[in-house]
């Protein structure tokens, strides 16, 4: 005990240690960027700015001259305990340095593509110093921490490529989103132009999104593939793949799928109304669909080189994105329905809402359809995390619908509403969302209670096969076979017999002839025809065979 | 900030309503008075001038015996985040007929020319 108390103490201390003097580092080096980009962007404009000048000019001094060298001193205080750091300093440091690159990453990307599209922009209140002194000071700081995440010296043993993967993340959401507002401009660029009383060219505004469109992309292509973040198959690697790479851009690409159907389905039956629908949402939709789709399908490419349970975890996430749309869309269904029932004012909701529920409806099928594959046989135990998860989402939103249905109908007949309308008509909304729960969440509980039972009755034959079975039947009886190897043909043929459990005990000797196997199959057959009860069966070599009874497991308890 | 679209009928509303803000833009204010009704008593409602990322594009043109409602979109490409963002919303325009043209009645404010009693002096 006197030696064991002391080193675990001192763990903890060292851990705290660690975890006190990154966080420091961490604060004093977004301090020292902040006040190196305030310093760089006064000097720039050449200390005359418009603003205060004395308060900006008085932070970034102090920032700098305060935070740069306590940081400096700070980082050479701690780099000599990471040359051979224990794990837990070491994910520390590599938990710090990543915090540190991905805000030194971020606000030097964003101000520097700010600083190249505001070039192209020719926007009144615009300045090229300030987001310049940002991208630059903030540049400097990123690369620093960069590359000592990167030396070999005091690269990090633990999570040595959280950095580079978050990093990666970053700039292809970055990379997409900015993309899909490219395009979309462009869209926009094509149907808009002949009802344009005065503006500026919309040109520049593409350009502008051109640039950041392209600008993240290189970034993204660097991280992607020079920083061969393509190639770091860890857990956290997968997982952020799997959420960035495919769960997000598989949402967007529904929610644009749907958006698209929304735009096409024909209600109410006019041409015109259907072409102000493309003109006023079809640039987004296309482009979002267009970008999410690539990447999506981009990145669910890349999941064959990953660990299977990165593919399945995918697969699930997407379906239950799916189905989450499917029963977002029955409930708009439901709804507008309820609506075209119950008066006739709502006319002009109830298409709209329609259309909508109808879109998300049948992505939402179609998609669920194709992911969780419901026909064909799963494994029960991948997915009851999957079905625990849902369960819990269900009832949360039975519940609020619930609540909201009360208070509603409470509120309705107290007259309370000042409203004219019907009840029907005012708790159509959360009446919507109870069915569609309802409806999945059977559907869902009938899976549930067959996957139990097939668990249940799976659970026995994974135990290790000849010492437990004879304790764990829980229905049929045991034979235990001794015969040499090769005699599949009578094992496999014993196991269609019905109420039997057979367990192989592999006996010495040559393989066994066909007629051999024959006569043992018939000889055991007809004994477990006529005799109730464990055995065990000793094949010999011409397939005559000897039987020893077993105790059942009532007997062998007493 | 330059008038990118073709100017349309200077005999129809919205012909009218871009000819007037065009030379609102481009601040000729004795020009924009022209299609203003008691357009020689107006001043600019918005000191400040126009912003040059403004955006009008013409949404529709109900049209009657001697009144007409120019319905617009009123746009900005308001610098956020992204410089990509903006934010818009509709304003009309109203209008009497003049003879064989129009003049402008009511306008939205950030382009409107506003008379001595409507700045509350």
């Amino acid at each position: 005990m006197s030696t064991t108390m002391p080193s675990a103490t001192g763990q903890t201390v060292a851990a705290l240690r660690g975890l006190i003097l990154h966080g420091l580092l961490l604060i004093l080096l977004v301090l020292f960027g902040t006040g190196l980009s305030l310093l760089l962007s006064a000097a720039l404009q050449g200390f005359s700015s418009e603003g205060d000048l004395y308060f900006e000019l008085a932070t970034a001094i102090s920032f700098t001259i305060i935070a740069g060298p306590l940081a400096w001193l700070l980082w050479r205080a701690v780099r000599g305990r990471l040359i051979h750091a224990s794990p837990t300093d070491a994910a520390i440091w590599s938990l710090q340095g990543t915090a540190v690159y991905l805000i030194a990453l971020i606000t030097a990307s964003t101000s520097l593509l700010q600083l190249l599209a505001g070039l192209v922009l020719d926007q009144p209140w615009f300045t090229w110093q300030s987001p310049l002194g940002t991208a630059i000071a903030w540049s400097l700081v990123g690369i620093w921490q960069y590359r000592l995440l990167h030396s070999p010296t005091y690269r990090p043993t633990e999570l040595p490529h959280l950095a580079a993967t978050l990093g990666n993340a970053y700039a292809l959401l970055l990379a997409a989103w900015t993309a899909s507002i490219a395009v979309s401009t462009a869209g926009e660029l094509l149907l808009k132009t002949d009802d344009m009383l005065i503006g500026p060219s919309p040109i520049p505004r593409m350009l502008a999104a051109v640039i950041w469109a392209v600008g993240a992309t290189a970034l993204w292509f660097w991280h992607w593939k020079v920083q061969r973040v393509q190639q770091v198959d860890d857990a956290f690697g997968s997982l952020v793949l799997v959420l960035a790479g495919v769960c997000l851009p598989a949402l967007a690409s529904l929610l644009a799928a749907a958006a698209a159907l929304n735009i096409l389905i024909p209600l109410p039956w006019e041409a015109a109304a259907l072409t102000a629908r493309f003109v006023e949402n079809g640039p987004l939709t296309v482009a979002v669909l267009l970008v999410a789709t690539a990447t999506w399908i981009y990145h669910q490419a890349q999941l064959t080189t990953r660990p299977a349970w990165a593919l399945l975890a995918a697969r699930q996430v997407v379906s239950g994105i799916a189905l989450a749309l499917l029963a977002s869309g029955l409930g708009m269904v439901v709804n507008a329905l309820l609506a075209a029932i119950s008066s006739p004012l709502n006319s002009g909701t109830a298409p709209s809402v329609l259309r909508t529920g109808l879109g998300l409806l049948l992505v939402g099928v179609a998609a669920w359809w194709w992911f969780f594959r419901p026909l064909a046989p799963a494994d029960p135990e991948s997915r009851r995390i999957y079905l625990v998860l849902f369960f819990g989402f269900s009832a949360v939103v039975a519940l609020i619908a619930l609540l909201v249905i009360a208070y509603r109908v409470v509120e309705f007949l107290l007259g309370g509403t000042g409203l004219n309308v019907t009840m029907v008509d005012y708790i159509r909304g959360p009446v919507g969302w109870l069915v569609a729960t309802a409806a999945v969440a059977t559907y869902h509980f009938v899976l549930w209670r067959s996957d139990r039972e097939k668990l249940h009755a799976k659970a026995p034959e994974t135990d290790s096969p000849v010492v437990r079975s004879a304790t764990a039947a829980p229905a049929g009886r045991t034979v235990m076979v001794v015969v040499p190897a090769g005699s599949d043909r009578l094992l496999s043929a014993l196991q269609q017999h019905g109420e039997v459990r057979v367990h192989w005990i592999p006996a010495a000797g040559p393989e066994l002839s066909a007629e051999a196997l024959d006569l043992a199959l018939e000889t055991i057959g007809e004994r477990l025809h006529h005799e109730p009860g464990a055995v065990l069966a000793v094949v010999n070599a011409p397939g005559e065979v000897r039987f020893t009874a077993l105790a059942g497991p009532a007997e062998s308890a007493t | 900030m330059r008038p990118t679209a073709t100017l349309r009928d200077p005999s129809t509303p919205s012909g009218v309503v871009q000819r007037y803000l065009v030379a609102f833009q481009a601040q000729d204010i004795d020009t924009a008075r022209q299609y203003v009704s008691d357009g020689e008593d107006r001043e600019l409602c918005d000191m400040g001038g126009p912003r040059n990322d403004l955006q009008i594009t013409l949404v529709r043109e109900v049209q009657s015996e001697d009144t007409s409602t120019v319905t617009v979109e009123i746009s900005y490409d308001y610098s956020g985040f992204m410089s990509l963002d903006g934010y818009s919303y509709p304003d009309y325009f109203e209008l009497k007929r003049a003879g064989d043209t129009w003049l402008i009645e009511a306008m939205p404010w950030e382009v409107g020319m506003c008379t001595d009693e409507e700045m509350g002096y």
